[in-house]
C-alpha cells in the first residue's frame, strides 16, 4: 500500500470509537428530547416519548460499556510520558507559528480529555442510573441528581464539540484515522513528532 | 391569580375525615388497605388514590398532650414546582380557576414533578390502577371540574365545621387579621402563594409543613437556571470553534512528500 501512510488506530479500536460516537448523538438527543418543553419535540423522531425513554436508557448503557473498554484500550497510551504539556497544546492550536516540544502518539489535551471523556461517563452513568431508579437514593440527593446529570450534559456536549471539531476541520487528516486507520507520515511528523508508529 | 383559595382554619378541625371520603367519593378513588399502626391518622400516606388525608400530630409539652389536626393536600401554589420541574407541553397546566392539575393523558410518568415539589404531594403510580394508563403522576385537581359548573370543591362542601372554607382571596386579609389576633399562625406559602391557606395552632413543622416553603435549590437551578445557561454554553461553543476556523485557522500538516491529495481529503 502507500509508503507514505502510518497506522493509528487498529480496526478494533475504530469499532468501538464509532459505537461510542453514535451513542452520544442519541443521548445528546433523546436527552434533550426527555429534558423541556422546548426541546419536546425531538422525541417525535425516535416514536414518540415512551420509546425515547427507553432507547435513553439503553443506549446510555452501551454507551458506558464502551466507555470503559476504550479507557481500556487507551489507557497506556494516556498515561504514556511526554514532553509537551497542556499549554503548549492549547497554544498550538491558537498560533500556527508556534513550535512547541513534540508530543508522542497523543499530545497533553488529548490526554487530558481521555481521564475526562472516562470521569464524565461514569457520572453520567450514576446520575442516569438515579434518574432510571428514581425511588432509591432519597429526595434531597434525588433532587441534585436532576441537576447535575443535566449540568454535566452541558459541560459534556461542549467539550464534545471541541473533540469533534479538532478531528475533522479543526486539524485535516484526522478523520482518516477513524474511517481507515492511518494518518499521513506529514501529519504525524507535524502533530505528533516522537511518536514513532509503523508504516502501512 | 385565584380569586377563590381554600383556607384550612386548623381549630374548627374535628378530624371527622369527611374530606378525605368526598375527595375519594368525587374523584371515585379505590380506598387503600391500611393496617392499625397505633393512630387514627389512615391512610399512612398519599397515595396516587389518596389526594388529601387528615394528620393526627400529637405535641406533647410536658404532661400535656395536644391533638393537632391538620391536612396533608396539594397547595396549588402560584409559583408551582411541579409545573417549573414538568417537561412535557401541557402535562401539568393551571387552570382558570388557579388549580394546577395534571393531565394524566399527556403525563409520561416521567416523576420530575414528584421531586420538585416543596411540599412532597405528588404520588406516581406504576400501575394502571386508575385506568389512566401505566406511569402516570396524580394529585389534588382543586376539584377544578366542579368549580368550573360553579360548584365548590369535595373537601369544603362536606366539611362540617367549616374548617375547610371555600372563600374569596379578597377576604383573606380579614381571615389574617382575625387569625392572628387569637394567636395562630397564617401559613400562605410565602413566596410560592399558594391558593390553601393554612391557620395553625403551632409552628408549621408541627403540621408537617416546611417553615420556608421554596421550589427545591437544585430544582431550581435545573428547570429555571440551566436552560438559558445550558443553551447560551452550547451556542456560544459553536460560535468560539466557528471564529477559530476562519481566523486562526485549520492546524494543517506540512505540504510535504506529494501527499498532498490525501491530507486534504480528512
Amino acid at each position: 500500500m502507500s509508503h507514505h501512510l502510518i497506522k493509528r488506530l487498529s480496526s478494533g479500536e475504530r469499532f468501538f470509537h464509532w459505537i461510542n460516537m453514535v451513542c452520544f448523538i442519541i443521548l445528546a438527543l433523546t436527552g434533550s428530547g426527555l429534558y423541556s418543553r422546548p426541546t419536546y419535540w425531538l422525541t417525535f423522531i425516535f416514536g414518540g416519548v415512551d420509546l425515547t425513554r427507553v432507547i435513553h436508557h439503553w443506549v446510555g448503557i452501551t454507551f458506558i460499556a464502551t466507555t470503559f473498554i476504550l479507557f481500556a484500550m487507551w489507557f497506556k497510551d494516556y498515561s504514556a510520558p511526554g514532553e509537551d504539556t497542556l499549554g503548549t497544546t492549547i497554544k498550538g492550536y491558537l498560533d500556527p507559528d508556534f513550535e512547541g516540544p513534540p508530543a508522542g502518539k497523543y499530545n497533553a489535551g488529548q490526554k487530558l480529555f481521555g481521564y475526562v471523556a472516562f470521569l464524565f461517563g461514569i457520572l453520567m452513568g450514576v446520575t442516569g442510573l438515579a434518574m432510571w431508579f428514581p425511588f432509591t437514593v432519597g429526595r434531597g440527593l434525588q433532587q441534585w441528581m436532576y441537576f447535575l446529570h443535566n449540568f454535566m450534559f452541558v459541560v459534556f456536549v461542549g467539550i464534545m464539540m471541541l473533540h469533534i471539531y479538532l478531528g475533522t476541520f479543526g486539524v485535516p487528516g484526522t478523520w482518516r484515522a477513524m474511517t481507515r486507520g492511518t494518518v499521513t507520515k506529514a501529519w504525524a511528523k507535524k502533530h505528533h513528532a516522537s511518536w514513532d508508529g509503523e508504516e502501512v | 391569580m385565584a380569586e377563590k383559595i381554600i383556607v384550612v382554619d386548623t381549630s374548627k378541625c374535628t378530624a371527622c375525615r369527611g374530606c378525605q371520603t368526598a375527595c375519594k367519593q368525587w374523584n371515585n378513588l379505590s380506598a387503600v388497605p391500611t393496617v392499625n399502626k397505633g393512630s387514627y391518622e389512615n391512610p399512612p400516606d398519599l397515595a396516587y388514590n389518596t389526594y388529601t388525608r387528615i394528620l393526627f400530630n400529637e405535641v406533647s409539652d410536658g404532661e400535656d398532650l395536644r391533638w393537632l389536626f391538620g391536612q396533608q393536600r396539594c397547595m396549588h401554589c402560584t409559583e408551582a414546582g411541579c409545573m417549573t420541574a414538568c417537561p412535557v407541553p401541557g402535562a401539568i397546566v393551571r387552570d382558570t380557576s388557579g388549580a394546577v392539575v395534571i393531565n394524566q393523558e399527556l403525563c409520561t410518568g416521567c416523576k420530575y414533578c414528584v421531586f420538585g415539589c416543596p411540599f412532597d404531594i405528588p404520588r406516581y403510580d406504576h400501575k394502571d390502577n386508575e385506568g389512566m394508563g401505566a406511569d402516570k403522576a396524580y394529585k389534588c385537581t382543586l376539584c377544578f371540574d366542579r368549580q368550573s359548573i360553579g360548584m365548590q370543591p369535595a373537601c369544603t362542601k362536606t366539611c362540617p365545621t367549616e374548617a375547610l372554607a371555600f372563600t374569596n382571596r379578597s377576604k383573606l386579609a380579614g381571615i389574617r387579621a382575625a387569625a392572628e389576633e387569637k394567636g395562630m399562625t397564617v401559613y400562605d406559602g410565602g413566596a410560592l402563594n399558594t391558593n390553601v391557606v393554612f391557620l395553625l395552632e403551632d409552628s408549621p413543622s408541627q403540621y408537617g409543613l416546611p417553615d420556608k416553603p421554596s421550589i427545591p435549590i437544585p430544582t431550581f437551578l435545573w428547570r429555571t437556571v440551566m436552560k438559558p445557561v445550558g443553551a447560551l454554553a452550547l451556542l456560544g461553543t459553536i460560535v468560539a470553534l466557528l471564529a477559530h476556523y476562519v481566523t486562526v485557522g485549520p492546524k494543517e500538516a506540512d505540504d510535504e512528500g506529494g501527499d498532498s491529495d490525501v491530507s486534504s481529503s480528512y
